[in-house]
């Protein structure tokens, strides 16, 4: 065996380039979400301009803090931790280049479509398809160029952080390309492929695991990294580490079912997406643990320490974060908690404490480094640290009072349970509007900080000379124990894995005789793989060691854990949606004006504040009425089952308001209920509605399985005239006047369609209800 | 078939099922992290600090 010296230069250019795009955009899309709080509490805030409303600049928020400030992070801290853990420069200076300006255009396309008003219609899955097509393209170039980065490393030994990175790669890429399948109708407009609960369940499995597989295992990574670094000392526990991740990526997939609990969701995927939040706890505290640990004998370092002190802040959110998420997740807990500022109080314990505080960490740590120049103020880093801990603590605190408060208050009742003690929405919103304030100035202050941060990062590296990594690495020119696909594959955990799957899916989805081969076949597989790990425990461990030094059979391996959450959830989904499993009550497909109107309700983004869910809960039903049943959102491409409630529910809204109580509602909102913090839609009495898009988007919801007949453009056009001049007619009853082809008149249609389902066949029990 | 995964109320079992799997994948990774030589386990947790 020979060895050699190998001198490394690291490619730090394209890491400068992420920390500053980080720093840009954090400012950006913190700047956006201090508007929309605002404009939660001051209408005028909207300014009556359709680009300035709430529901289209809300997407703007949670897309621009996700992918442009996290993401940016995410690059910047991957990329520099990696190339030092794997003694491996980035394997191409081209694809570091087109990842960049790649993710960057991205980021300008969303800033430009959202308010613009092209939306998917779906929460941080709002970009157009065009857009989705880029994003998926610059992520393959990501992954060509970190897993290329692995394979011709120094270092065989996969660090944890690895792990972490790889999790990520394959997850997210997994995640978005499903849920972002789509027709498209136009150039900027597609229908998803899935609809109804399919949808929501496949919006939520993304949704959810863009939390986790976005916004946490990446930055997991990084503190596994930079924490080490910036404590000089080695993580408390790397056991510890190999815990946290492997239980992590293999229960965090599973847990999506606990945004749709007590709706129409099949009760057994609630009860899944319970069962694993409430196991996240484990994993979640062992990693937060094994964070802070790191710390010990430098806990005093955090009084000078701006970076020691972003970081313990940042692993504590994270601990605060995922112990409240789990207890968000039982089903009681809840149905207080869902559509309430509970919930958003929680996100941001975790984009704000998590995130924002592990990048400043890293941000004030890599600065000095990759510029060669001391941090331009301590003092001003500190400064940052306390205005933004601060504004964290107001912000969360102000959205757990207005959360339970609204919560209690929509579900308190009076007169002996037989009447709702606030039945106008109103007064539930106008108890909250101090505490919404409070988040404003909350904001404001996490805000204040980061302009310091961005200031201080500015001071420091004017003038400053770039300066890039480099190492002298010992390389020993034997080779590795390489595995193999025979290796990774036909060894006895894998194979005995994929035995007892096979068994049980037959034991579960089989007729009678095939459920008692599975059932014998599952419980054979058990035990014959104890026995074989008892007898042979020295080839297991064997298998497993040579995978650590594997990153492509590591990599498999990590795809089919979180695919296989995945598929058990959607698989039986997918054919909920057919007409034939629905039985109580189904939706009628909706008339060219409506489906028109819909998008419109879509593009506006309305689902930001209104849900179309009914939930199986008795205020819920005294409030809204009857409860939303699986069939009755069976043809909605997108779902719009919604998430959050500033406004009241709308799924059995149809025929329950005149069509002239809609036209002065959206015409001024607080003409009709005073106190409302809805925003004015002046634009849609002045703007036609596209009819001639239609017959393409019929025919793409028709190739999607919604029945529709075969419609000439001019049938279409004829509905359209017919519907909207019935419209037309009653408004001018109520000596309102408009003319029939406006925006309005559509969405008064679409609103008036809300819940008027019909009876299905059959007289099964509906699944969810009780 | 799937009918029956919608409307069943046997079909809970499937949340056992996967408690079982997901809690005997934790506990054999625990069984293998918890056996880790030390000298292996120092390599690996010294990695970020050897620049």
């Amino acid at each position: 065996m020979s060895a050699r010296i190998v001198q490394i230069h690291y490619n730090d250019k394209v890491v400068r380039q992420f920390l500053l795009a980080t720093v840009l955009w954090g400012v950006v899309g913190m700047l956006v979400g201090v508007l929309i709080a605002s404009q939660l509490n001051f209408w005028r805030v909207n300014f009556d301009l359709p680009w300035l409303t709430f529901g289209r600049l809300r997407p703007l928020h949670t897309n621009a803090v996700i992918f442009a400030f996290v993401g940016n992070m995410m690059f910047a801290g991957v990329y520099y931790s990696t190339q030092r853990l794997v003694k491996a420069r980035l394997a191409s200076d081209f694809l570091s280049q087109l990842h960049f300006w790649g993710w960057q255009l991205i980021i300008v396309s969303a800033a430009i479509t959202l308010p613009l008003g092209f939306s998917r219609g779906k929460e941080y899955a709002e970009l157009i398809w065009p857009i989705n097509i880029a994003v998926a393209g610059i992520w393959v170039v990501f992954a060509v160029n970190f897993f290329w980065t692995l394979a011709r490393r120094q270092e065989r030994g996969l660090y944890v952080a690895i792990w972490f990175y790889i999790a990520t790669i394959i997850t997210v890429a997994m995640l978005y390309i499903v849920n972002h399948l789509s027709l498209p109708t136009s150039l900027t407009h597609s229908y998803p492929i899935f609809g109804g609960v399919q949808d929501g369940l496949v919006q939520w499995w993304y949704g959810h695991n863009a939390v986790a597989f976005f916004l946490t295992t990446p930055i997991l990574g990084i503190m596994y990294y930079f924490v080490p670094k910036a404590a000089e000392r080695p993580v408390y526990s790397y056991r510890l580490s190999v815990i946290h991740f492997w239980s992590l990526v293999f229960v965090y997939i599973w847990a999506g079912p606990h945004h749709l609990l007590n709706t129409a969701l099949p009760y057994w995927l609630q009860i899944l997406g319970m069962t694993f939040s409430l196991m996240l706890w484990a994993p979640s505290w062992g990693g937060m643990l094994n964070g802070l640990l790191t710390l010990r004998g430098a806990w005093h370092k955090l009084r000078t320490e701006p970076v020691l002190k972003f970081f313990a802040a940042a692993v504590t959110f994270y601990g605060m974060a995922t112990f409240e998420g789990p207890l968000l997740s039982i089903r009681s807990v809840n149905a207080l908690a869902h559509y309430s500022d509970w919930i958003i109080g929680h996100v941001h314990a975790g984009a704000l404490g998590w995130n924002g505080f592990m990048a400043a960490g890293m941000i004030y740590w890599l600065v000095p480094r990759l510029w060669n120049r001391p941090l331009h103020s301590t003092a001003l880093a500190n400064v940052h640290f306390w205005l933004g801990l601060v504004g964290i603590l107001l912000y969360v605190a102000a959205m757990w009072v207005s959360g339970i408060t609204q919560g209690l208050m929509l579900n308190a009742t009076a007169e002996g349970g037989t009447v709702l003690a606030y039945p106008n929405f109103l007064d539930t919103l106008n108890a909250i509007r101090p505490l919404m304030a409070l988040r404003i100035v909350g904001g404001t202050l996490y805000l204040a900080g980061f302009l310091l941060l961005g200031y201080n990062v500015l001071r420091t590296i004017r003038g400053a000379e770039v300066v890039d990594g480099s190492a002298e690495v010992l390389v020993e020119d034997a080779p590795s124990p390489r595995v193999g696909v025979v290796g990774t594959f036909a060894t006895p955990p894998v194979v005995f894995s994929v035995l007892g799957t096979l068994f049980a899916c037959v034991w579960m989805f089989g007729g009678d005789l095939l459920r008692l081969v599975g059932l014998f076949g599952t419980i054979t597989s058990v035990i014959i793989a104890w026995l074989h790990f008892e007898t042979k425990k020295r080839g297991w461990s064997d298998w497993y060691d040579r995978l650590l030094l594997n990153a492509a059979p590591f990599t498999v391996l990590t795809f089919i854990a979180v695919a296989a959450g995945g598929l058990i959830q959607i698989i039986p989904t997918v054919l909920v949606n057919r007409a034939r499993n629905v039985e109580d009550r189904i939706q009628v497909p909706y008339t060219p004006l409506e489906l028109a109107g819909r998008d419109l309700y879509v593009s506006e983004g309305c689902y930001n504040c209104h849900s179309q869910m009914i939930r199986t809960l008795v205020p819920d039903v005294m409030r809204y009425g009857d409860y939303s049943r699986l069939g009755e959102s069976i043809y909605d491409h997108p779902y719009q089952w919604g998430s959050r409630r500033i406004g009241p529910d709308l799924a059995r809204e149809g025929g329950k308001y005149p069509d002239s109580w809609h036209f002065q509602h959206m015409m001024n909102p607080r003409a009709i209920s005073p106190g409302s913090n809805m925003p004015n839609y002046p634009w849609l009495f002045d703007t036609d509605t596209d009819v001639a898009a239609l017959p393409a988007k019929i025919s793409v919801q028709r190739t999607l399985g919604v029945p529709y007949p075969e419609w000439t453009p001019a049938e279409i056009q004829a509905q359209v005239d017919e519907q909207a001049a019935g419209i037309v007619a009653r408004l001018r009853d109520a000596d309102l006047r408009v003319e029939p082809d406006r925006q309005i008149v559509a969405l008064i249609a679409y609103l008036q369609k809300l819940g008027k389902s019909v009876p299905a066949g059959g007289t099964l029990k509906v699944a969810g209800s009780e | 078939m799937f009918r029956r995964l919608l409307l069943d109320n046997w079909t809970g079992i499937f949340t056992l099922v996967a408690f079982v799997t997901a809690l005997s994948i934790y506990l054999s990774i625990t069984w293998r992290a918890l056996r880790m030589p030390r000298a292996q386990r120092d390599r690996f947790a010294n990695l970020p600090l050897n620049d």
